[in-house]
């Protein structure tokens, strides 16, 4: 699964990072799951400012994403 | 999708309204938005903006159409910028094209009104001194 970041994000966290999901999760396991594994830095995904998106569209936490998936956390748009 | 242009370089208003659509067409009415020197950020040099270009199309497409079915729009463009825009630069532009103005008008005001909330961009403020400060950080 390819997770992006944008904004400040990116800098905070990372640009991109490639994860292997077993089974498809929901976008909360998979928040906690980054958490779990790739450290506390990930914690501010569960601030509810931050949005995500999965395969361009916007989702929320009880959104399924599966491996071959594109998830991308944001905080809100500013755009115009 | 050669109704939506994200870019980097500045856009020209008469090139972009040269390529609408206008047949049948009584009114075209456009919105021009500019970086505000009046904002966040004191001194304001200008702006970064980073943008999430693959889900920007796919949004503002979604946009278009749900406009153009709304309010019977002729044809629309979209341009915005990304990258580094200074001060009082353009920065985004919307045009549309009806068959009457109060259709155009409340096409066009739909199109930027939803562009505000659904679109991935994100603007950073920097000022004279290159000191950045990113908006809706917390």
């Amino acid at each position: 699964m390819k997770i992006k970041f944008f904004a400040w994000l990116k800098e905070t966290i990372s640009e991109e990072v490639n994860l292997q999901i077993d089974a498809p999760i929901k976008v909360l396991d998979l928040k906690n799951k980054l958490i779990k594994e790739q450290g506390e830095k990930f914690m501010i995904l569960n601030n509810e400012s931050i949005l995500v998106s999965v395969n361009l569209e916007f989702a929320n936490n009880e959104t399924i994403c599966k491996n071959e998936d594109e998830v991308a956390f944001f905080p809100p748009v500013t755009g115009g | 999708m050669p109704n939506i242009k994200i870019q980097k370089e500045n856009f020209s208003v008469e090139e972009e309204l040269n390529s609408l659509a206008k047949q049948k067409s009584g009114a075209v009415v456009s919105f021009i938005g500019f970086v505000r020197d009046f904002n966040e950020t004191h001194n304001l040099k200008g702006l970064y903006l980073d943008c999430y270009e693959d889900m920007a199309y796919k949004q503002l497409m979604d946009i278009i159409k749900n406009a153009t079915e709304l309010y019977k729009l002729n044809d629309v463009r979209i341009v915005h910028r990304i990258g580094f825009i200074g001060s009082e630069e353009q920065i985004v532009l919307i045009l549309v094209s009806a068959k009457h103005r109060a259709e155009a008008f409340e096409g066009c005001s739909y199109i930027m009104d939803y562009l505000k909330i659904k679109a991935p961009f994100f603007k950073k403020e920097i000022d004279t001194n290159n000191i950045d400060h990113w908006l809706n950080r917390f």
